[in-house]
């Protein structure tokens, strides 16, 4: 019956081909329409908002890219970030994504469809996650086939790992960093199965466009050498593969260069060498085929002697020259914590605290992933049962990112595509070799009176089962990335939202930009605001003020002079902010509403990076610490920590407060005891604002008094 | 041009070595990589990198109302943190998982005798059914509101 009301559609009128096509389009805009709606949760909750802190740097940087163009953008010079030393902006950022928005921005306003930059932001990441889902299809269709593309495609639309950076207010370089990532991918396997230069320099523009947008470049410029040489190493090189590769690794690298923040590195730091080494080696792979095919055997071996015996001595002395000259740079501290994972715990207490840079546990590869952690073995498996060129790179590229992720939990994004692309050629897989075995129902084609195979009398119920055992497990990894996406990955982070009062209604807690715009109104012009570097983005995007210390991080010595001001006494921290010219002080305190991500919290790190530069040796971490080794703000705590300066500006007038009808006064609702040092006065500091439900309070500095006493 | 290759040779006198490749070392079988990879997922995936920096416990402990000690098999509450051992088992059923449906693909092969058939049906539904909901019934352990809301 369903068969007859079928044929009635004009769909099954059409050819096979037609009605494949019509199925693969139709799928594709599904996926690409999912990716962008899922990604929505926090504008429909809130409000069309950038997002956490590092989007708002970009999003400052987009302003005024779109007010002043590029020329300007390209030499800016900051004087409001780190003060007294500036930020040189345009030679230290990766301008693709403001050059993205900034082009979508004007090609808007030249149709007439004004608008705002801020929504240009806000949406850019949902748009390119849209895209990425139709680049993962072409690239799993070159790897396996077109089934596989589809499945990878839907699967990557929705995929928690991925929507955890690029939720629409996420505006981050991984936004569209994944999209270029996917891309170069794409037009490299391109290149590399057809040999073509057109392809290849198509893949060289596409690596451009990524290293403009992530540092995370590097990654690709070791994993496509890594590919080259293990295809060298399996037998696989072939002409195709020496003119793709010459072709990117020229093209690309003299591209890359052109950035200002990556300058020479590509000819002369250690991440890049391992492709410069890999390039010299398919020039002799390649030479020595060439002469195999030619020469003798005789000639041959004397050819390679000599040529071998050149390089070893040329080389050895080049390398020791360049080492000892000083003109290799070792690897930076970032990517060496990859390779050493305890590298930054013991020697940079920066990279150390940043939670995204903790280690990964299972429950963070099961959240982010669901179903994805199964089938990637799956998937693994029928690449090697079928090697071929372009299965061996997506194997290195699986596991070397597999490794990467469980290292840092920030790169599980870069996991992620890998994961929906490999599992879904396992599921593909599974799914066309189990549908075979399924008997056909339709009348029309003739029924084998008898089976092939005697032994496998159940074919038919067993493909069944795991056909519906399949459809079930993709429904509820769709019930779980919802669910994930909603609870987990929505929050702007600048507004705070929580069940509480009498009747349990929603609260929102917008004390946060109340601040910011409270200090954009009511301060001079050229104010000097000190604060934790965390808040340091916010401050210049929303406040407009100058500030000591922000996210980028780049000077550890002048983060640390910020925290010995924040862990001394009041009169040491004074010479400190006389030093630094501050005029205004800001803390966030979470002991009044119970927001745990506070400065008393982030204390203990203040303590560590102040200790660590040598202006800081007075400042040890266990004077911090009660006799026992607790870190405690009640009566029993250290007294260093009860009389520091953020201690005292965090709790100020906070004894005389009730934040429980049960509880004393000063009852710290983070810490969960009455706080120790209640009643003190500030000598050189005044209090200036602080907000509705005392998350920020921003004080004065006073100036130093005529007298002199 | 052969005589200019031959020039360093007239100084330099080749010794003669007797090297051979040695016969025990031959390139793995893509089979063979593929299980060290698989080795390495299920460290990977139990979180050791995170167990040898943050050197987590291997269960934890509470005290229940008596004053008696209690294990406490999974860290609660947080999503980037475990105990060694919610680590391991829960990286063995991933690898479960993913070598149940390896051994349903090998059940379509021709020609089996119907017992082996059976058997590798059978192990291979179970591996997977098993690993996918205790999977889920670990996440809802650890994070008590999960898929709740």
């Amino acid at each position: 019956m369903a068969a007859s009301f079928l044929s009635y559609l004009p769909a099954s009128q059409m050819s096979h081909e037609k009605k494949s096509t019509l199925l693969t389009l139709m799928i594709l805009t599904i996926a690409a329409i999912l990716s962008f709606l899922i990604r929505l949760f926090s504008v429909l909750r809130f409000e069309s908002v950038i997002h956490e802190f590092d989007p708002y740097f970009n999003y400052r940087t987009t302003r005024f890219l779109v007010d002043n163009g590029y020329y300007d953008f390209h030499n800016w010079f900051d004087d409001r970030a780190w003060y007294p030393l500036g930020r040189i902006i345009g030679g230290t950022i990766y301008p693709g994504l403001m050059i993205t928005s900034t082009i979508l921005y004007n090609l808007l306003h030249s149709l007439n469809i004004t608008i705002d930059i801020r929504n240009v932001c806000v949406f850019l990441a949902p748009l390119f996650s849209s895209l990425t889902s139709i680049v993962t299809y072409h690239l799993t269709k070159e790897l396996w086939s077109t089934g596989a593309g589809l499945v990878a495609a839907s699967l990557i639309a929705i995929v928690p790992g991925y929507i955890s950076r690029s939720v629409a207010g996420s505006y981050d370089n991984e936004g569209i960093a994944i999209f270029c990532m996917l891309l170069t991918y794409t037009l490299w396997i391109k290149a590399v199965k057809r040999g073509s230069v057109a392809w290849a320099t198509a893949c060289a523009v596409a690596y451009f466009y990524m290293v403009s947008s992530w540092g995370g470049y590097v990654f690709l410029i070791n994993l496509i050498p890594m590919h080259v040489f293990a295809l060298i190493v399996t037998g696989r090189f072939n002409v195709k593969v020496y003119v793709s590769y010459c072709t990117v690794y020229c093209l690309g690298t003299v591209m890359s260069m052109q950035i200002p923040f990556v300058g020479f590195q590509p000819i002369q730091s250690s991440e890049h060498m391992a492709a410069f080494g890999v390039f010299g080696l398919c020039q002799i792979v390649g030479f020595y085929q060439y002469a195999a095919s030619k020469l003798s055997k005789e000639e041959l071996n004397l050819l390679s002697r000599f040529v071998i015996s050149a390089t070893v001595v040329v080389s050895l002395v080049v390398a020791m020259a360049l080492q000892l000259s000083g003109k290799i740079a070792p690897w930076t501290g970032r990517f060496y914590s990859l390779l050493d994972p305890s590298y930054a715990k013991n020697n940079i207490p920066i990279i150390a605290s940043v939670s995204e840079h903790q280690p990964t546990a299972w429950s963070s590869f099961y959240f982010d992933l669901q179903l994805l952690v199964f089938m990637f073995p799956v998937g693994l498996y029928h690449c090697f049962a079928n090697l071929t060129t372009e299965n061996i790179f997506i194997i290195l590229y699986g596991v070397t990112s597999i490794y990467f992720a469980g290292v840092m939990v920030r790169l599980m994004l870069v996991l992620a595509p890998v994961m929906c692309i490999l599992a879904s050629i396992g599921l593909n897989k599974t799914m066309t070799s189990f549908m075979k075995n399924l008997e056909s129902t339709n009348k029309e084609t003739p029924q084998p009176k008898k089976r092939a195979d005697n032994s496998y009398s159940v074919k038919n119920e067993v493909a069944m089962a795991v056909v519906a055992m399949i459809t079930l497990f993709l429904t509820t990894y769709v019930f779980h990335c919802t669910w994930v996406t909603s609870e987990a990955y929505s929050s702007p982070s600048i507004v705070l939202a929580a069940r509480g009062g009498s009747d349990g209604s929603r609260m929102i807690f917008d004390d946060f930009r109340e601040a910011y715009y409270w200090m954009r109104q009511n301060t001079e012009e050229d104010a000097k605001i000190m604060s934790w570097w965390d808040y340091g983005y916010q401050i210049t995007a929303m406040a407009n003020r100058t500030i000591l210390v922000d996210n980028n991080t780049w000077n550890n010595t002048h983060i640390s002079r910020v925290g010995q001001a924040m862990s001394s006494t009041e009169d040491k921290a004074y010479e400190i902010m006389q030093e630094l010219d501050v005029d205004y002080v800001l803390v966030i305190f979470g002991g009044m509403v119970g927001y745990s991500s506070d400065d008393i919290n982030k204390f203990l790190w203040m303590v560590r990076i102040g200790g660590s530069t040598d202006r800081g040796t007075h400042i040890h971490e266990k004077d911090y610490y009660t006799p026992s080794g607790e870190f405690r703000v009640d009566r029993e705590g250290s007294p260093t920590l009860l009389n520091c300066l953020m201690y005292k500006l965090c709790y100020y007038k906070f004894g005389n407060v009730y934040t429980d009808a049960n509880k004393p006064m000063g009852y710290d609702r983070v810490r969960n005891v009455e706080i120790g040092n209640k009643d003190f006065e500030l000598d050189v500091l005044e209090e200036a604002y602080t907000t509705q439900h005392w998350l920020v309070r921003i004080y004065k500095v006073k100036p130093m008094s005529n007298r002199g006493i | 041009m052969e005589s200019f290759y031959s020039i360093p040779f007239t100084i330099l006198e080749v010794p003669r070595l007797r090297l051979k490749k040695p016969s025990w070392f031959r390139m793995p079988s893509p089979m063979f990589v593929f299980a060290l990879v698989m080795v390495s997922y299920f460290l990977v995936t139990a979180g050791i990198i995170y167990d040898v920096i943050i050197e987590p416990p291997s269960i934890g402990q509470t005290t229940d109302e008596f004053g008696h000690a209690k294990p406490v098999a999974f860290l609660p509450y947080r999503v980037n943190g475990q105990y060694i051992m919610e680590g391991l088992a829960a990286s063995f059923l991933f690898s479960l998982g993913g070598m149940g449906f390896v051994i349903l693909d090998k059940t379509n092969q021709p020609f089996m005798p119907r017992l082996n058939r059976m058997m590798l049906l059978v192990i291979g539904f179970i591996s997977i059914l098993l690993s996918f909901f205790v999977s889920r019934l670990f996440m809802g352990m650890k994070l008590p509101g999960y898929l709740r809301g």
